[in-house]
């Protein structure tokens, strides 16, 4: 065999003699010269190996044949112990089964090798593709950015990592995630070094690569919007040029998710800020009928976190918080002032709000996912509500969360025929109202809410707006 | 279920094999289906097990479910030690 390194030759010669081809032409030949021996021998240095040889030794018979493929001799295979001298036709057919045999093995040969080489390469394109999923569904920055350092020292087996990010009116670089696998190290002390480094990084936009650490810029087109500095590889051993590869392939990824969560949270700011707008626009008209206290808008959120709601779902019922009473600008303005029960004709022209509302939503695309909640927050668990009549599950969540906290909300602010309830009052209330005319699961967490002291707590930070009457 | 449990089991043996071999690696449960030659449910359910063992690492998202090796040091090397011992 032609010495290419040990490691090729001993899998050379496995898969040789573990060869099917080769094993069922070793029978073939056993058969027609009696036992043999077969060799593989070393091509050596030898220029002009000679193609085909038949020789004699002690009164036996030798047969060589290169194992050759293109202008490669890899070795040599020698049958040895022949009996008698093979006839030429034989060793034509011998040298045409070798020939075979190492066209198979060159092509098994050249499958591993491909194989070692495209398998490391596929698992680490594999895993780009799979950070790049787990990072680009998620557009709330603050879930973002931690998630990018964990799967960042997933990658690199580092045990420590910080993200900085400017700030967009200061400029001043913060961190803004910092996580730390081992949790044994003095965070403070390090956060000092990785700052140092991640200013260097966003003033030269040039990486840092030292023994243990490393430190990459994120780079948006040309602005730099912050550095990654991670530290400390778990097995001790040195960060190399190809970790700092890695690290810039991810921290152009990470900067593709951070931005698009940017963009998605400017447009969500908008929304919310058009929305306000237009809230204090109708409580110049008439304060308080159109529109809800903060305490509202917070326990809707409250109760939609403690009920595990999705991020668009907690969107969606946010901007339904922010205006769910918007149809009632249909209703004639003395009807909203009305101090005196309403008439069963008032109370008619009131219950259509929810679907005037719709009218005006319709089109306004961004809005269109919170209708359904606006549309149905007056629906009841026992389906005694309106305007469809819906019961249970039928009803979508946001609105069995936003009719509990429309009724809370009734139930502790100052009205001119109602009187105002105490918070211990107003939570009896809707307890005692679980399965009738609210949802049961909306009511547990609500209940969570007060047992936890939360709902105390939002009480007393928004009770000032209570006090209001309209 | 134990290490050595886990190991007593061909597919969990081979997807602990493959991410101690490639411990830089995250994918989902079809990639690593693909690189140790297994159904993707039986894949599924053994990586959910290995995670919930802390022998792996569990990384969501809305759309995505990933796997990844794990990083705390005991662990793996009580893994070296059977690998080496098998």
């Amino acid at each position: 065999m032609k010495d290419t390194g040990t490691e090729y030759k001993k899998e050379f010669l496995s898969r040789f003699e573990g060869s099917e081809i080769f094993k069922q032409q070793q029978a073939a030949f056993n058969n027609v010269f009696g036992k043999t021996r077969w060799q593989v021998l070393s091509a050596g240095r030898r220029k002009k190996p000679r193609s085909l040889a038949v020789f004699e030794n002690n009164g036996t018979y030798s047969v060589s044949l290169p194992l050759e493929r293109g202008d490669n001799i890899y070795g040599f295979l020698l049958l040895s112990m022949l009996k008698s001298k093979p006839e030429n036709k034989m060793v034509a057919l011998l040298n045409s089964f070798t020939n075979t045999i190492i066209e198979e093995i060159s092509k098994e040969i050249e499958l591993s090798k491909l194989y070692d080489v495209i398998r490391p390469r596929a698992i680490a394109l594999s895993t780009i593709h799979t950070i790049h999923r787990l990072i680009g569904s998620t557009l709330d920055i603050n879930e973002l950015l931690p998630r990018i350092a964990r799967l960042a020292l997933q990658v690199l087996r580092a045990e420590h990592i910080e993200i900085y990010m400017k700030d967009k009116d200061t400029s001043k670089l913060n961190c803004r995630t910092a996580v730390d696998y081992t949790k044994t190290k003095d965070l403070f002390k390090i956060s000092k070094k990785c700052n140092e480094h991640a200013k260097k990084v966003v003033s030269t936009a040039r990486s840092i690569l030292k023994k243990d650490l490393l430190a990459v810029p994120l780079i948006e087109q040309e602005y730099i919007l912050g550095a990654v500095v991670v530290r400390d590889r778990i097995d001790k051993k040195n960060f190399s040029i190809f970790d700092q590869e890695i690290l810039n392939t991810l921290a152009e990824q990470a900067m593709v998710a951070i931005k698009n969560a940017q963009l998605y949270k400017e447009q969500q700011d908008i929304t919310i800020g058009s929305i306000k707008s237009l809230a204090s626009l109708l409580d110049l008209k008439l304060p308080g009928a159109y529109t809800h206290s903060n305490l509202f808008v917070e326990l809707i959120l409250a109760l939609g976190r403690g009920m595990e709601l999705s991020g668009s779902q907690m969107r969606d019922l946010h901007y339904a918080a922010l205006l769910p009473d918007l149809g009632k600008v249909f209703v004639p303005e003395y009807i909203l002032k009305k101090s005196t029960p309403l008439n069963s004709k008032e109370r008619g022209l009131i219950k259509k709000h929810t679907k005037k509302a719709v009218e005006i939503m319709q089109h306004l695309i961004g809005l269109k996912s919170s209708i359904p909640i606006i549309l149905h927050h007056h629906e009841r668990h026992d389906g005694k509500g309106y305007p469809y009549r819906l019961k249970g599950d039928k009803i979508p969540v946001g609105a069995r969360i936003m009719a509990v906290a429309d009724a809370f909300e009734a139930m502790m602010r100052k009205r001119p025929h109602c009187q105002r309830y105490t918070l211990k009052k107003g939570v009896s209330e809707i307890k005692s109202q679980s399965g009738k005319q609210f949802d049961p699961s909306t009511v547990d967490a609500f209940m969570r809410i007060f047992n936890d002291g939360r709902l105390n707590k939002l009480f007393s930070e928004y009770k000032h707006e209570l006090k209001k009457v309209f | 279920m134990s290490l050595k449990k886990f190991f007593k089991s061909d597919i969990h043996k081979k997807i602990i094999i493959f991410f101690h071999q490639n411990p830089s690696c995250i994918d989902t449960p079809r990639g690593v289906a693909t690189w140790i030659n297994y159904e993707r449910p039986k894949v599924s359910k053994a990586l959910k097990e290995l995670s919930k063992h802390k022998i792996l690492n569990l990384h969501k998202s809305a759309t995505a479910t990933g796997y990844s090796y794990t990083i705390e040091k005991a662990i793996i090397k009580e893994i070296n030690n059977l690998l080496n011992n098998t």
